[in-house]
């Protein structure tokens, strides 16, 4: 079956994770022999010719829309409701009580993207989310995964014990206020208070704005010192690779996630994982990952002690990691896709 | 150790580190329905900084188009200040009528509360049976068309 695919993303950047996989997806229809454009509303100047203007998309009946939909997108709505082939694959949207108090025009995308997420998803012929827990939230049927293409990480570095008295924990992820980096921060000092005195925290991300990564760094010198807490940002894709291959624990207290593709990172490196059971957290990380939900820190700072101590767990859990990105693999990705645009097609026959 | 057994020995290694606290304060996010009355006053006066105005580009390049955009803004700078005082002076004036319109809400909300219960206790003192709560009554307002719905035919909006 040879099918003609149009993407429509909100934002198209050269660092934008939607934008990444909507290109990947771009090199599977091409592998697939289908054609279509890649279309945005917002277009970086930095991206070329590589996506056009979303108002120039006229599809043909016949062809398919296909939408990752993970902020509030002007017209979007509209294009949907008047084409009868789409499938939107929601990424999940955070709740805008998160930024209210910290950046309040992500707020007021989040809560726009939310409050179009139901007529969108509504006006999709298949509607699809990238976890479980996003599909249910969203109020679809259909699940397909982050694409995650191990060959785009590099190899694993050697596996080493962590030092006697230390250890790295490493989160990756933006600087907003429901990745929780005040609470790993703290869970970080109860650790080297309470268990491992050496132990350092490193974290990597885009601050939502300068003034909320001021405030995260001025808590991470105050509680840790300059000497074991260090935050980057802009680091490029090998830079990353390093900071993984370095590290001996991730750590994700985020309270609101869709998926939590660092999880899977983690797992590529060989890095054990500890954190809250926040949306699709537990649902990536299955057996593979400590998680809690408890208020006190205190847990999590043991949680990373144990993980940092005890060789057994640590290469049980690994196993364990192995196994999840197993199920995440990229062929399972593609096959869920491809699934999904051949139910799009089934559903909406065109005419003669 | 296995992973299923690491929580409930994570639990009691923190009880009996209780006593071991770290110093309070500093960030502790929050989440909150809507920005608070102060929140809006502090950003109802717009203060552009000059340091955020940047290129994207990296290395030498992006250094000359960086000076150059803030020369432009230094040169432009009376110009500038002029237009944001004017929205500023919208911005001020929004903000404060939001928060005297939520106080004068609170107010009302406060004065309905004590009315209600003063008719009560009237009604209870010359044993008059009050009627239904008008919230419970069928509405005789006209319905307004909701801006979300679709068109009575059907056709999307």
């Amino acid at each position: 079956m040879s099918l003609v695919v149009h993407q429509v993303i909100g934002g198209a950047g050269p660092y934008d994770a939607i934008t990444n996989q909507a290109l990947r997806f771009r090199r599977l229809f091409d592998q697939w022999g289908w054609g279509g454009v890649d279309a945005a509303v917002h277009i970086d100047p930095r991206m070329g010719q590589k996506f056009v203007p979303m108002r120039t998309l006229v599809p043909h009946p016949d062809e398919v829309v296909f939408t990752q939909y993970s902020a509030y997108t002007p017209g979007l709505r509209d294009l949907l409701e008047g084409h009868g082939r789409s499938l939107v694959l929601c990424q999940n949207i955070t709740p805008p009580e998160w930024f209210w108090q910290y950046d309040p025009l992500t707020a007021l995308q989040c809560y726009l993207g939310r409050r179009d997420a139901e007529r969108v998803m509504a006006a999709a012929t298949v509607p699809a989310g990238a976890s479980r827990y996003t599909a249910e939230e969203f109020g679809a049927d259909t699940v397909i995964p982050i694409l995650f293409e191990p060959e785009r990480y590099g190899k694993p570095g050697p596996r080493r014990e962590p030092p006697a008295g230390g250890g790295e924990v490493l989160f990756v992820g933006r600087l907003c206020p429901h990745k929780r980096h005040d609470s790993l921060i703290r869970a970080v000092a109860l650790l080297r208070a309470r268990h491992r005195p050496d132990a350092t925290l490193r974290i990597v991300g885009e601050p939502v704005n300068d003034h909320y990564g001021a405030m995260v760094q001025e808590l991470g010198d105050r509680l840790l010192g300059k000497d074991a807490f260090v935050w980057e940002r802009g680091i490029t894709q090998d830079e990353l690779a390093d900071r993984y291959r370095g590290a001996d624990v991730l750590c994700c207290m985020s309270e609101h996630e869709g998926f939590c593709v660092p999880i899977l990172e983690a797992f590529h490196y060989g890095l054990p994982v500890v954190g809250r059971p926040s949306g699709g957290v537990s649902e990536v990380g299955g057996d593979a990952t400590l998680l809690t939900d408890d208020e006190d820190l205190g847990v999590v700072a043991a949680l990373l002690d144990t993980v940092l101590s005890d060789g057994a767990l640590r290469a049980e859990l690994l196993e364990r990691g192995r196994r999840r990105l197993v199920a995440y693999d990229e062929t399972s990705t593609a096959q869920a896709l491809r699934t999904a645009l051949d139910r799009v097609v089934a559903a909406a026959p065109v005419a003669g | 150790m296995r992973p299923e057994d690491a929580l409930a020995h994570a639990r009691l290694r923190s009880a009996e580190h209780a006593a071991t606290t770290i110093p309070t304060g500093g960030l502790e996010v929050e989440r909150s329905d809507q920005p608070s009355d102060d929140q809006l006053v502090q950003w109802a006066v717009i203060e552009p900084d000059l340091r955020e105005v940047r290129s994207t580009r990296r290395g030498p390049v992006g250094s000359a188009v960086t000076a150059l955009k803030q020369g432009q803004l230094r040169l432009m700078g009376q110009y500038h200040a002029q237009v944001t005082s004017v929205q500023n002076r919208l911005n001020v004036h929004l903000a404060l009528r939001s928060t005297l319109l939520r106080e004068e809400v609170q107010a009302m909300k406060q004065e309905i509360v004590w009315l209600r219960g003063r008719v009560a206790e009237l009604e209870d003192r010359a044993g008059i049976v009050p009627p239904p709560d008008p919230v419970d009554r069928p509405s005789t307002a006209p319905v307004l068309p909701d801006a979300d719905a679709d068109r009575p035919d059907g056709s999307p909006r």
